[in-house]
C-alpha cells in the first residue's frame, strides 16, 4: 500500500486493503512554535529559511534568501519542500501541500509615506495600509475593492498578471516535478484553492465584505463568477499535471458563535460556486473535496453537503465543536483535525484523555485527526513528540485490517 | 401606522434610508426623540441582538442594523438636547479594545454595536491596545468596565496583564475587568481573577448593562 492509498483509505468508512491509518498533520506550522522548540532541541532550518512576510498577504511563507517570482506565488509549490522535511523529522507520513492562488497578488509596492513614526505603502495586493515603526501594528487604511468600479480596475489588471504568469510552461515547470511521484503514490497531494466566502473578504474587508451582500450582490457575485472561471481554466490543465488527493477550499467563515454569514445567504452566494466547482473537479479525479472553514460551522453542514462537500477542518475544539457529536448527526461527514491543541500543552495524560474523547470518529473511518488548527507556541516540544507517536500508535491499533474494535 | 414600530422593523431589516426617512415623520409629527431613539432603534438593536444569540440572524444583520443605528442616532442628536427632558444619558461607559498585539477587531465591533444598543457609551481604543492605554481611558472617562478581547491564543495572556494593572492601580475600586474573544474560557477568565467573562457580544453587552445599572443604583 503506498502512502496516497493510505490516505485515501483512511478517509473512507472501510478498513478493508488498509494496513494502519494515515498518520498527518492538519496544516503547516507556525513560526513561533518553531522558534521555541528549536529552544527545546528541534534541529531543523525551517525558520532560517521562511519566514513570514511582513505584508499582510495571502502566501504563508516567503523564502527569506531569494526573491519570489510571481508566477510562483501563483502555482505555489514553493513552499512544499520544507514544510514535507519538517514533517517527516517530526515523524509523519509524507504530504506534499501546495496551492493555486489568482494573481490578485500582483501590484508593485509602492511607498506613500514615510515618517519617523510610520510609513504609508501600497502592498502586492494593492490595499494601503499604515506600518508603525518599532511594532508589528499595521493599520488597513484602504482596501483594493470597495465598490463595482474598483472592482472592474482591480479584475482588468489581475487579468493582466494571469495572462502574463499563468502560462502553460509555468504551470508545468512547477508542478511537473510532482508527477511521477503523484501517479506512483509515494506522497498525497494536498491542494489548496481560496474559497469564495473568503475572496471578496481578501479584497474588500471584513465588515465591508459582509455589508457588501446587502450593497452590491451583484459584484459579490461578479467576484465569484469570475474566480469561477479561472479555476476551471486553469484546474483543467493542473490535474492533467497532478492529482490532489484532497484538495481544500479556504473559508474561514466561522467564529466561535457560529457562521458569519445565513444559510439563506450562504445558498444564495457561496452555494452555487460549489455545485458548479466540485462535479468539474471530481470527474477530473480529485478524490476528496474539504472546506477550511475555522469556528463552528456546523449550522452551514447540510448547505455544503448539499453544495457536494465531502468534508471539513479543521474542526475547531475551542469553538465547541465536539467531533463526536456532529458525527452522530452527520454520519458520512469526514473530518481533518479534531484534536484539541490546547490539551497538547497540559502534557501525556491530557493528550491521552483527548485521544479516548476523539476515538469514537476515528474507529468509524472517514477522518485524518490532526491539531484543530496550529500548534500553540506555549506547547513543549516534548508533549508534541509524545502527541505525534500516540497519534501513531492510535492509528494502528484503530484503523486496518487488523484494527482492535 | 405606528412609526415607532416600524422605525424598528425598519432597522432589524437593516434598511438605513427607510429608517431615517421614518425618523423625520416621526419628528416632524412631533414624536419626542427620546421615544423614537429608546423604543424604536435601541428597541429595534435589541430585538436584533436576541435574534443574533439564538442564530436567528448572523453577523451581517448585526452590522447593516447598527449601521441604521447609528445614522439614525445622528439624525436624533440634535434634539436630544442635554440638560432638558429629551436628554439621555447613557447608561454607563465601557471602555474597549483590543489587546497588544491582536489585530482582530470583528468580534470587538460587535460587542461595541451591542453595548450601544443597550444605550451604553463605548469608548473603542481599537485594537493594539496597551495595559496603560486601557487605564488611562478608564480614568479619563470614568469607565465602569474595561472590556479587553483576545483573538489569539498568543493574545490572550495579555488579558491577565490588564487584570493585574487594574487591580493595583487608582481606579480598582470603580471599575470591572471584562474579558472575551474566542480563546479565552471561563475558566481562563477565572484563572486570571477577571471580574466578568463574556461568551459573546450580546451576552457583554447585557452584563455590562447589568453592572453599569447597578452602580447607577447604588
Amino acid at each position: 500500500m503506498n502512502n496516497a492509498q493510505r490516505e485515501f483509505c483512511t478517509l473512507s468508512f472501510s478498513n478493508e486493503g488498509l494496513d494502519r491509518g494515515a498518520k498527518e498533520e492538519t496544516f503547516e506550522p507556525w513560526d513561533l512554535t518553531i522558534a521555541n522548540w528549536e529552544k527545546e532541541g528541534l534541529v531543523t532550518d525551517f525558520n532560517e529559511k521562511l519566514c513570514v512576510p511582513g505584508v499582510p498577504t495571502e502566501v504563508g511563507y516567503v523564502y527569506k534568501d531569494r526573491p519570489i517570482a510571481l508566477e510562483n506565488r501563483y502555482y505555489m509549490t514553493m513552499l512544499e519542500a520544507p514544510i514535507f522535511n519538517l514533517e517527516k523529522q517530526l515523524g509523519y507520513d509524507p504530504i506534499k501541500r501546495m496551492a493555486f492562488r489568482i494573481p490578485f497578488l500582483s501590484y508593485e509596492e509602492q511607498l506613500l509615506e514615510d515618517t519617523e513614526e510610520y510609513m504609508v505603502r501600497r502592498d502586492r495586493d494593492g490595499w494601503i495600509r499604515k506600518y508603525i515603526k518599532n511594532s508589528e501594528l499595521v493599520i488597513d487604511i484602504q482596501p483594493i475593492v470597495t465598490d463595482e468600479e474598483s472592482w472592474e480596475k482591480h479584475k482588468a489588471h489581475t487579468l493582466e498578471a494571469y495572462h502574463k504568469y499563468c502560462t502553460d510552461e509555468n504551470m508545468e515547470r512547477l508542478y511537473g516535478p510532482y508527477r511521477a511521484g503523484n501517479q506512483k503514490g509515494d506522497f498525497p497531494i494536498r491542494f489548496r484553492l481560496m474559497g469564495f466566502f473568503w475572496c471578496p473578504r481578501d479584497l474588500m474587508g471584513v465588515e465591508e465584505h459582509l455589508i457588501a451582500y446587502y450593497d452590491y450582490p451583484e459584484m459579490i457575485q461578479d467576484i465569484t463568477r469570475f474566480q469561477l472561471d479561472i479555476y476551471k481554466k486553469q484546474m483543467d490543465k493542473i490535474l492533467k499535471i497532478i492529482k490532489p488527493d484532497i484538495l481544500f477550499f479556504e473559508e474561514d467563515l466561522s467564529g466561535k458563535n457560529g457562521p458569519m454569514l445565513s444559510p439563506a445567504c450562504f445558498d444564495e452566494f457561496v452555494a452555487p460556486c460549489y455545485r458548479e466547482i466540485i462535479p468539474f473537479l471530481k470527474e477530473r479525479g480529485v478524490k476528496n473535496i474539504f472546506v477550511d472553514t475555522d469556528g463552528d460551522f456546523t449550522i452551514l453542514i447540510p448547505n455544503f453537503t448539499a453544495a457536494g462537500v465531502d468534508g471539513f477542518l479543521p474542526v475547531d475544539v475551542n469553538a465547541g465543536v465536539d467531533i463526536v457529536e456532529v458525527r452522530n448527526r452527520f454520519p458520512n461527514v469526514k473530518f481533518i483535525g479534531g484534536y484539541n491543541k490546547l490539551e497538547l500543552i497540559e502534557g501525556p495524560e491530557a493528550i491521552d484523555r483527548e485521544f479516548e474523547r476523539i476515538l469514537p470518529v476515528i474507529k468509524q473511518g472517514g477522518y485524518l485527526p490532526g491539531i484543530d488548527h496550529q500548534v500553540a507556541p506555549s506547547t513543549p516540544y516534548a508533549h508534541y513528540l509524545y502527541y505525534v507517536k500516540r497519534l501513531g500508535e492510535v492509528m494502528a491499533q484503530y484503523r486496518g485490517e487488523n484494527a482492535q474494535k | 401606522m405606528n412609526l415607532i414600530e416600524d422605525i424598528s422593523t425598519l432597522l432589524q431589516q437593516g434598511l438605513t434610508s427607510h429608517v431615517k426617512a421614518l425618523i423625520q415623520q416621526a419628528l416632524d409629527e412631533k414624536v419626542p426623540a427620546k421615544e423614537i431613539l429608546e423604543q424604536g432603534l435601541l428597541g429595534g438593536m435589541n430585538i436584533i441582538g436576541e435574534k443574533f444569540k439564538k442564530n436567528e440572524v448572523f453577523i451581517p444583520d448585526v452590522i447593516l442594523a447598527a449601521r441604521a443605528m447609528n445614522q439614525g442616532i445622528e439624525l436624533l442628536r440634535p434634539y436630544l438636547v442635554a440638560g432638558t427632558s429629551a436628554d439621555v444619558k447613557s447608561k454607563g461607559t465601557v471602555v474597549l479594545g483590543t489587546v497588544k498585539g491582536d489585530l482582530h477587531d470583528i468580534g470587538k465591533n460587535l460587542v461595541k454595536m451591542m453595548m450601544e444598543g443597550k444605550g451604553l457609551k463605548v469608548v473603542d481604543l481599537g485594537i493594539d491596545v496597551s495595559v496603560e492605554k486601557y487605564i488611562e481611558a478608564a480614568r479619563k472617562h470614568n469607565a465602569q468596565i474595561i472590556a479587553c478581547a483576545a483573538l489569539l491564543t498568543t493574545t490572550m495572556f495579555h488579558v491577565r496583564s490588564i487584570v493585574e494593572a487594574v487591580k493595583v492601580s487608582t481606579i480598582s475600586a470603580s471599575v470591572k475587568v471584562m474579558v472575551g474573544g474566542a480563546p479565552v474560557t471561563q475558566n481562563f477568565a477565572n484563572s486570571i481573577g477577571a471580574d466578568i467573562y463574556a461568551t459573546d457580544a450580546v451576552t457583554a453587552a447585557e452584563l455590562a448593562l447589568n453592572v453599569c445599572t447597578r452602580e447607577f443604583v447604588a
